[in-house]
């Protein structure tokens, strides 16, 4: 099927969509008030993602006062650093000096470091995006490509195969898979290199221009760097890829599947369309879901490979913010709270906006 | 062939294999390259930042702190058994001058005189002054609440500004009493000595001890220096030489240290079996064991002063029985702890003091008799045992605390006690917990800052101690400890008649319940040699005079 406007294939579907959409002027209006509804709610979420780190932290056991001096300081000193982090303070005097200071942009100093939030955040974030990007890039790649040909063969030996690699796959823990893979690939094959950070042990980091390693690596000219990054990118961002694919696997086949027995599938082979068309449509219905599942996957991943990130040495935000955890530095736990709610609402917000441009369902609510 | 003929044919033959096992020697020499070459240590982590007083990480800290070593005093442990792993140093007789070229002690105890070594520079190209040496001790008493404790407490420095420039290359720190610790803390990490003349360049109003410029870079007079380039918090620290050090002559081939975060222990132990490391810390004591029948890696116990020890609280009523406290350590089979736990790299407590420090004359009274331990309980008016939480951390004593603790569980169910094993995973909030007293029974480490008998009798046991959170209290023993701190160093006789009466008395009513006298297991490579063993500070390599072979 030919669109006489543009001469590409359109589906059935998409010729019944445009046949029941509403007039141009009509739909900007609509997006445009989507869009304000949604920046509308970020204010309030972002509200309240404040409070709830404010409040969790403030319960968490443990004197940070009594962390930062170590056990022979006096109790006069105690009462001395408690007093300047504010901690002698009611709860509500804090809370309303701390939204006050967040929404200018101030998250304080860390307790240890004695660096502002902020810029550690500025250090450590990109790190983080890059591994996530990376890792969602394979996993979609695999995932989809083994959740197509599963749905396509659904019931018959390819899907059963790949059932079980998902079902396999899913058993394994994050850090277990970066474990066992570190044992076999680096330490028993010396197929990858050592998991020793993003660059090799003597390397020279190269100037910090965006922060994402490797585009500074590009700017700076620094092939070698650039193919040392790549190189050790390899384990960690397998690693963190793994945990992804079977999500990715199962709601293409699911999607794929049902999709090759619907009507519009039927329509397009007695249209004598070639079975790879065929598949092209029955994966484009698949588009929406795999688009949330990747938005959710990404705002989770960045905060949430911690685990992965430490065992590799990564760098990265979740690394920094688990470390935060441990030492009860309570800034640094405030501002990844808030960056990783925050990075997470905009990937949501993104999403909306995609999925509401690539669906008019959704668009016209 | 006439007799000068062979002589002859000999002669030649034993030139030619003269001149063989010449090039054969120079040929090794060769192959033992040992051109410049980073030493690459990994550790569980690099602490976030560099300024040791102001922030000391505990071991974190000391894995970089012990390595930049500008203090004005050293263990000479090249004079001790395995380069200072074989054997204890003495606090008081086994210290060499680093910084400072020698020491004085006025006959009335009044203060030490430290004359300093001239011609000292730091990178910067700055020579080590009086001036330096007053600025940085000033810093760490403002700065470190152990270092307060070091000084004011542990020993007796006069309070109001105990450190006197008596000329460029002379200072004086004064004291109001003499102890055995005097010394011994100028050797420590956190009392470096720095550059003062460049860290002032950093300074600002705000900021005047320059804390933001230093938690990031080095300005001492050590063998290395850090850059806030070479350095990413948490993760990895590069120190590169100091061209300007001292003690040139006795520098390895080195031409940077790499410290590395590896958190995963079997990471570092890989690591160090594939060669692209040279020291991993802090490995269980399983990776040891299994480390040790590699052909590239040596694995060394060195002596150290640390136990690992059961708290009992006095606070419980049934627990500050001294029979129910025989009986707990009755019940408890150590050597089961030190083969099923610690491999084979600790030994059973057999008194009230570590084995390692071989104070003669202690009787040993810690055994494992079951059958007496219960008798002991139902003397005591527990027949039927009771419960009891036992509080655990693998921050401290470590990774093997969960495994020691259902081993202990195990042995106590023996004798009717049901101990409910609690793991704290925050180690702030298990120092917290420690130091508030609020445990029945905790697994701990006693690991002294300095290792003498003395330091760890009196900051555990002592009644007026801050460590005491468990309440232990007897006149006699903190009477005696207290003497033992202000001995001379030839007062031999008298402190080993102090040590076998504190031994006596801890035995009637144990204080802590010891357990195992642990090692320090240290795994390296073999291509690498020189190692020291700076026991005081953590335990810790030398890296700058190591050699490693490419």
């Amino acid at each position: 099927m030919t669109s006489p406007a543009t001469g590409r294939d359109t589906g059935p579907a998409d010729a019944a969509r445009e046949a029941l959409a509403p007039p141009a002027p009509h739909r900007g209006r609509a997006f445009r008030g989507m869009v304000a509804k949604r920046l509308a709610f970020i204010p309030l979420a972002l509200f309240a993602v404040i409070t709830i780190s404010f409040l969790l932290v403030s319960i968490m056991p443990g004197d940070p006062a009594l962390a930062i001096l170590g056990s022979t300081a006096s109790e006069r000193e105690v009462a001395k650093v408690r007093g300047e982090l504010g901690l002698d303070r009611s709860l509500s005097e804090r809370y309303i000096t701390y939204v006050g200071d967040v929404l200018q942009g101030d998250f304080g100093r860390s307790f240890f470091t004695g660096q502002p939030i902020r810029d550690e955040i500025v250090k450590y974030l990109p790190a983080s995006i890059e591994l996530v990007v990376m890792a969602l890039a394979v996993a979609s790649l695999v995932g989809i490509t083994i959740g197509t040909a599963a749905g396509y063969f659904r019931g018959r030996a390819p899907d059963r195969t790949v059932r079980v690699a998902i079902a396999g796959l899913e058993a394994i823990p994050g850090f277990l898979a970066g474990l066992l893979l570190i044992f076999f690939l680096f330490f028993l094959w010396r197929l990858a290199p050592p998991p020793t950070g993003r660059l090799g042990i003597i390397d020279v980091y190269p100037p910090p221009v965006t922060r994402f390693l490797l585009v500074d690596l590009i700017l700076a000219g620094d092939w070698n760097g650039l193919r040392s990054a790549l190189h050790r990118s390899m384990l960690p961002v397998l690693t963190l890829a793994l945990g992804a694919i079977p999500l990715f696997a199962k709601i293409t086949r699911t999607t794929v599947g049902n999709a090759m027995g619907s009507k519009q599938i039927q329509y397009a082979r007695a249209c004598g369309l070639s079975e790879w068309r065929v598949v092209q449509y029955a994966l484009l219905q698949a588009r929406t879901p795999i688009l949330t599942y990747t938005a959710m996957l990404f705002g989770a991943m960045v905060g949430g490979s911690a685990i992965i990130e430490t065992i590799f040495s990564w760098q990265g935000l979740g690394q920094w913010g688990l470390k935060a955890i441990v030492a009860l530095d309570i800034p640094a736990i405030q501002g990844f709270v808030i960056v990783t709610g925050l990075f997470t609402m905009l990937v949501y917000l993104v999403l909306d906006l995609v999925v509401a441009a690539l669906d008019p369902r959704i668009r016209h609510g | 062939m006439n007799r000068t003929s062979g002589f002859c044919a000999r002669a030649s033959v034993s030139a030619l294999l003269s001149v063989g096992i010449l090039l054969s020697a120079s040929a090794l020499v060769a192959a033992q390259d040992l051109s410049p070459v980073p030493i690459i240590k990994a550790v569980p982590s690099v602490p976030q930042q560099l300024d040791h007083q102001t922030k000391y990480e505990g071991e974190t800290s000391s894995f970089i702190a012990n390595e930049q070593a500008s203090s004005l005093l050293q263990f000479d442990v090249a004079e001790l058994e395995n380069g200072g792993c074989g054997q204890m140093p003495n606090v008081q007789t086994n210290l060499r001058p680093n910084l400072a070229e020698s020491w004085s002690v006025d006959p009335d105890g009044k203060f030490i005189e430290f004359k300093l070594r001239k011609g000292v520079k730091s990178s910067f190209g700055n020579e080590m002054t009086a001036e330096d040496v007053k600025w940085s001790l000033d810093r760490g008493l403002k700065q470190s609440s152990v270092l307060r404790f070091l000084a004011f407490d542990m020993n007796s420095y006069r309070k109001d500004d105990p450190i006197e420039i008596v000329d460029p290359h002379t200072i004086r720190v004064h004291l109001d009493q003499k102890t055995i610790f005097d010394l011994v803390i100028f050797h420590w990490s956190q009392f470096q000595i720095f550059d003062s003349t460049e860290v002032r360049k950093h300074a600002t109003e705000e900021d005047p001890l320059a804390l933001a410029w230093l938690a990031k870079n080095s300005a001492d007079f050590g063998p290395w220096v850090i850059t806030e380039e070479s350095f990413v918090p948490g993760t990895r620290v590069m120190l590169t030489p100091n061209p300007n050090y001292w003690d040139a002559a006795n520098r390895g081939n080195g031409n940077s240290l790499v410290v590395l975060g590896v958190p995963e222990s079997a990471t570092r132990s890989q690591l160090l079996r594939s060669g692209e490391i040279d020291f991993a810390a802090l490995l269980p004591f399983e990776e040891y064991a299994d480390l040790k029948g590699s052909d590239t890696i040596d694995v060394v116990n060195c002596v150290s002063a640390a136990r690992d020890t059961l708290l009992l609280n006095y606070k419980d009523e049934r627990l500050a029985n001294p029979l129910v406290r025989q009986a707990i350590s009755l019940a408890i089979d150590r050597d089961a702890i030190a083969q099923g736990v610690f491999k084979g790299f600790g030994k059973p407590a057999v008194t009230g003091i570590h084995a390692d420090y071989g104070i003669e004359g202690l009787k040993p009274y810690i055994a494992h008799d079951v059958e007496k331990a219960r008798k002991l309980m139902a003397e005591a008016g527990y027949p039927e045992g009771f419960s009891i939480k036992l509080t655990i951390s693998p921050t401290r004593p470590g990774s093997h605390a969960e495994q020691e603790a259902v081993f202990l569980a195990d042995m106590l169910r023996q004798i009717g006690i049901t101990a409910e094993i609690e793991l704290v995973a925050s180690g702030s909030t298990f120092s917290e917990r420690f130091f508030k007293g609020e445990y029945d029974a905790m697994l701990y480490l006693e690991l002294p800052a300095f290792a003498d008998p003395f330091y760890s009798l009196n900051l555990m046991n002592h009644g007026s101690s801050f460590q005491n959170s468990f309440k232990y209290a007897n006149a006699r023993y903190d009477e005696l400890v207290t003497e033992g701190l202000h001995l001379k160093a030839e007062d031999k006789e008298r402190r080993q008649a102090i040590l076998v009466e504190l031994s006596e008395i801890m035995a009637e009513n144990p204080p802590q319940v010891y357990l195992i006298d642990t090692g320090i297991p240290l795994a390296r490579s073999k291509k690498v040699s020189g190692w020291e063993f700076q026991l005081h500070n953590g335990g810790n390599i030398t890296a700058y005079k190591l050699k490693k072979t490419q």
